[in-house]
């Protein structure tokens, strides 16, 4: 027992030295943890200090645009160019124009007030607007920001220069439309938009990079309410290397129901992409004619899945009798959804026809006992 | 002697290397966050959401949201979801054998009639009782699925068998959206060109003691009791730091179980939510970046900054112990499950970064910690270690801790600034000092619970009582 004792006081020993001499070295230790620690309480007061000192510029940033918006709105309703003048001259009105001249940072949020009002207002207002960006020169600011390296600087800049409408800008923003950086770019496309409308389009004739489905949908909102123009090149973007290029052009052609495009539109079928087909499916039966249904029919064998799914749900508009013949096997698919969706069209043809299909499943089974109520349920419109 | 000294030099060693490997994976975490943030931020300020709400050509999204017993605020929650700001949506709830009156209540007030549905079980889940829509045009967009209890990844596979969009937003029921909450998450799998988006998540804060009106959130509180705060200094961290760190390395593991949007065709790919884990948006995430890897199909998981969803945060130890150590397990299952992603150069960042991270500095830290926390203060009682090293290496533990999350907090007032009181920042700044002394230890110890409760192969949920949110009509 002693000896047990004795023997695990000596190994206690030796862990204690090995500690104190081996591994710990309790100087440089100190030393290290005494620098990080320093390091740590400097880093924490810098970040206290940022933080009461970022709500200190928060608050002047607030007062100037208080100020500022003052002003566009005395501006905003000035009904000649003596008011507008005049207002500008009134020593009010000059002291708060003084104070945004004197550094960049209030330049940088008078062009950010004036851009956010006029994306609210049209006519008159928008021109007193405009006049007020003129009077102030600031034009070079932004002529500056668009030759920025930053491309968020770039980017502002073309923003801004729509929303205020400057036309002089559209030969520069048009050079920006195919840019390496997708944001710089996507604002161009946008601005030149907002500025040309159609006609701004023209950027697809050459654009070498996708565009996506988020941008598709910012162009098609810049353009609604606008009637589309003669000169568009849909024929040409429908050819378009650039598969979103075609993919754009014929969401367009369905938008805006242009039948004329018909046959280019129906090019796009045996397109190489899938995604394109399946636009283009739906694209057709916007714009179909009688002969659409044969069409997509001539073609389904070559689609995937979900394609087929959509050319049966566009025959419960656009089936005829005749296309009975292609539906009734459907109904014997492996995939419920593929009963169901020829069912369905089966049905819309002509109700009647319910009869046809009850004679050829098994009415009691799954999963025709829920697709027959689910049918009788559903309206023949 | 040697076998002794060995040890001893392997243990201090690998503690110290441990730690100072977690240390730079935190400073990497930061230098990537900042970089991910102020990109955001800058594409942000070109955003116009509204595009999105207003267009009638924006991509129509099923929400799946599961229900078990939520009588007291069903009601409330489903027109919350049917009122988000968002036109091309349908709601699809699913009633998962709730024993209370969580169904009849929704019958009664969204006039629900049983109707006849072809579901497509893409999904093997349990079998569904019946399907209802409502009778009132004002909620067409409403589909009612009553099924027999399996859990909440088994209710969500029901509503993915369901659901017809290409989009699948799941999220809680009892969850409160910002207004623009779907536009942002749906937004990033419209914008890839190159890579398919297969996931999106945002960030949840906490709701407690915050103004909700008509399942709207109108003011913005910071809880008034104490754990609830420190839980929001706590999801600010893991939110605004870590994911969006990961988010840049297309590294993220995880998309919160409470609101995340996913592409439908690769989650039924993947084969949808796991019901034999109680981690089940963890190892959905997982499954699907490995579906993704293993088919070479250039992917990409997103993830926004933006406060999108608020949600309660437990009140109590008890609550909080227990959704801890559901947690720890969901982790251990999960990555017990993709063992075979660990270091492995096929599954690129994924194998060779965050299966590695989540795996040393999530999983095992808090039984790391907690066994270094014992033997440095034993080896500090018995003098191996003189009290003043002892004292000096905790607080500059504690200190890193500290910097660490008034950096997050700085971080949050600089982007979205939720809290904007000084008082609010202030309060903060007391939390992020008091958590490691009366929350963390806990949440550690939960964890350490939730190791051994794997071990014992405990499978239960955990009962999640909540106090209710701070709702008026």
């Amino acid at each position: 027992m002693h000896q047990l004792q004795f023997f695990f006081t000596d190994q206690f020993n030796e862990i204690v030295n090995y500690l104190h001499y081996s591994v710990f070295k309790e100087q440089i230790l100190l030393r290290t943890i005494l620098l990080v620690s320093f390091l740590i309480i400097v880093l924490i007061f810098f970040i206290l200090y940022y933080l009461l000192r970022r709500s200190k510029r928060g608050k002047r940033k607030a007062f100037l645009q208080k100020m500022f918006n003052d002003l566009i709105g005395q501006i905003a309703i000035c009904e000649s160019e003596d008011e507008l003048n005049e207002v500008f001259s009134q020593p009010d009105s000059q002291k708060i124009i003084q104070q945004f001249q004197i550094e960049k940072f209030q330049k940088k949020l008078l062009i950010s007030e004036l851009a956010k009002t006029s994306k609210k207002f049209r006519g008159s207002t928008l021109e007193n607007i405009q006049w007020l960006f003129e009077k102030m020169q600031l034009k070079n600011e932004l002529l500056n920001n668009l030759k920025s390296k930053e491309w968020h600087t770039k980017a502002k800049a073309v923003q801004q220069l729509a929303l205020l409408k400057q036309d002089w800008s559209i030969k520069e923003i048009f050079a920006l439309t195919n840019h390496e950086n997708i944001l710089l770019r996507m604002e161009a496309q946008i601005a030149i938009v907002k500025l040309t409308g159609f006609e701004g389009l023209n950027f697809l004739d050459t654009i070498s990079h996708p565009i996506s489905e988020w941008q598709q949908l910012r162009l098609i909102q810049e353009l609604s309410g606008q009637a589309i123009t003669e000169n568009v090149n849909i024929c040409q973007w429908l050819q378009s290397k650039n598969d979103s290029v075609v993919h754009f052009a014929l969401r367009l052609i369905e938008i805006y129901q242009q039948h004329k495009y018909y046959d280019d539109a129906a090019i796009c079928l045996s397109h190489s992409s899938s995604g394109i087909c399946r636009t283009a499916v739906a694209t057709l039966s916007f714009i179909s004619n009688e002969t659409t249904a044969d069409l997509l029919i001539e073609h389904y064998l070559d689609y995937n899945a979900a394609t087929q799914l959509d050319i049966l749900k566009i025959l419960q508009n656009d089936g005829t009798e005749s296309h009975l013949e292609f539906l009734l096997p459907l109904l014997h698919h492996p995939d419920d959804s593929f009963k169901m969706a020829a069912a369905a069209a089966i049905r819309k043809i002509r109700s009647a026809n319910m009869e046809k299909i009850e004679a050829s499943v098994e009415k009691s089974s799954h999963p025709w006992n829920v697709i027959l109520p689910q049918l009788k349920m559903e309206p023949i419109t | 002697m040697k076998i002794i000294h060995f040890l001893f030099e392997i243990l201090t060693y690998g503690i110290f290397i441990y730690s100072i490997a977690l240390l730079l994976f935190y400073l990497l975490i930061v230098a990537y966050s900042i970089a991910e943030i102020k990109l955001y931020m800058k594409k942000s300020s070109f955003t116009d959401y509204d595009l999105l709400a207003s267009s009638e050509y924006a991509p129509t999204i099923s929400i799946i949201a599961p229900a078990y017993n939520e009588e007291a605020n069903i009601i409330e929650n489903v027109r919350s979801l049917l009122a988000v700001h968002y036109n091309n949506i349908e709601l699809i709830l699913i009633n998962d054998g709730s024993n209370d009156e969580t169904l009849d209540k929704l019958i009664q007030a969204y006039q629900l009639i049983k109707v006849p549905f072809l579901i497509n079980e893409k999904i093997k889940t349990k079998p569904v009782r019946n399907i209802y829509k409502s009778g009132n045009p004002l909620y067409h967009k409403l589909i009612v699925i009553d099924k027999e209890n399996g859990g909440k990844a088994d209710a969500l596979n029901t509503g993915i068998n369901v659901a017809t969009n290409k989009y699948i937003v799941c999220i809680d029921v009892d969850c409160v959206l910002e207004q623009d909450a779907m536009l942002k998450l749906i937004k990033p799998f419209l914008e890839e060109t190159d890579k398919r988006v297969i996931a999106t998540g945002g960030v949840v804060r906490i709701a407690n003691s915050c103004e909700i009106v008509n399942g709207k959130l109108v003011k913005v509180h910071l809880p008034k009791k104490l754990l609830p705060r420190i839980q929001t200094l706590e999801y600010i961290r893991a939110f605004l730091l870590g994911r969006m760190a990961w988010s840049r390395m297309n590294g993220l593991l995880i998309i919160s179980g409470a609101f995340g949007a996913f592409d439908r065709e690769i989650v039924i790919a993947a084969g949808g939510y796991n019901p034999a884990t109680v981690g089940e948006d963890m190892e959905l995430i997982v499954r699907m970046r490995r579906y993704m890897h293993e088919n070479k199909l250039p992917y990409k998981v997103s993830y926004i900054p933006d406060p999108l969803c608020w949600t309660e945060a437990p009140c109590s130890y008890k609550i909080l112990g227990r959704q801890r150590n559901r947690w720890t397990r969901g982790t251990i299952e999960t990555l017990k499950i993709h063992k075979k992603m660990f270091l492995n150069k096929r599954y690129g960042v994924l194998g060779i970064l965050s299966y590695p991270y989540w795996f040393f500095f999530e999983l095992l830290a808090p039984v790391i910690e907690f066994s270094g926390f014992v033997f440095l203060l034993i080896t500090a009682l018995f003098g191996l270690v003189s009290l003043q090293i002892f004292l000096l290496i905790l607080g500059c533990i504690l200190g890193f801790g500290f910097l660490y999350s008034i950096f997050a907090i700085l971080i949050e007032v600089t982007t979205f600034n939720q809290y904007k009181k000084r008082s609010h920042v202030l309060r903060l700044i007391m939390t992020a000092f008091m958590e490691p002394f009366i929350f963390h230890p806990f949440v550690v110890w939960s964890a350490v619970r939730g190791n051994i409760d794997y071990l014992q192969k405990k499978k239960s949920w955990g009962e999640m009582t909540r106090q209710g949110l701070n709702m008026k009509n």
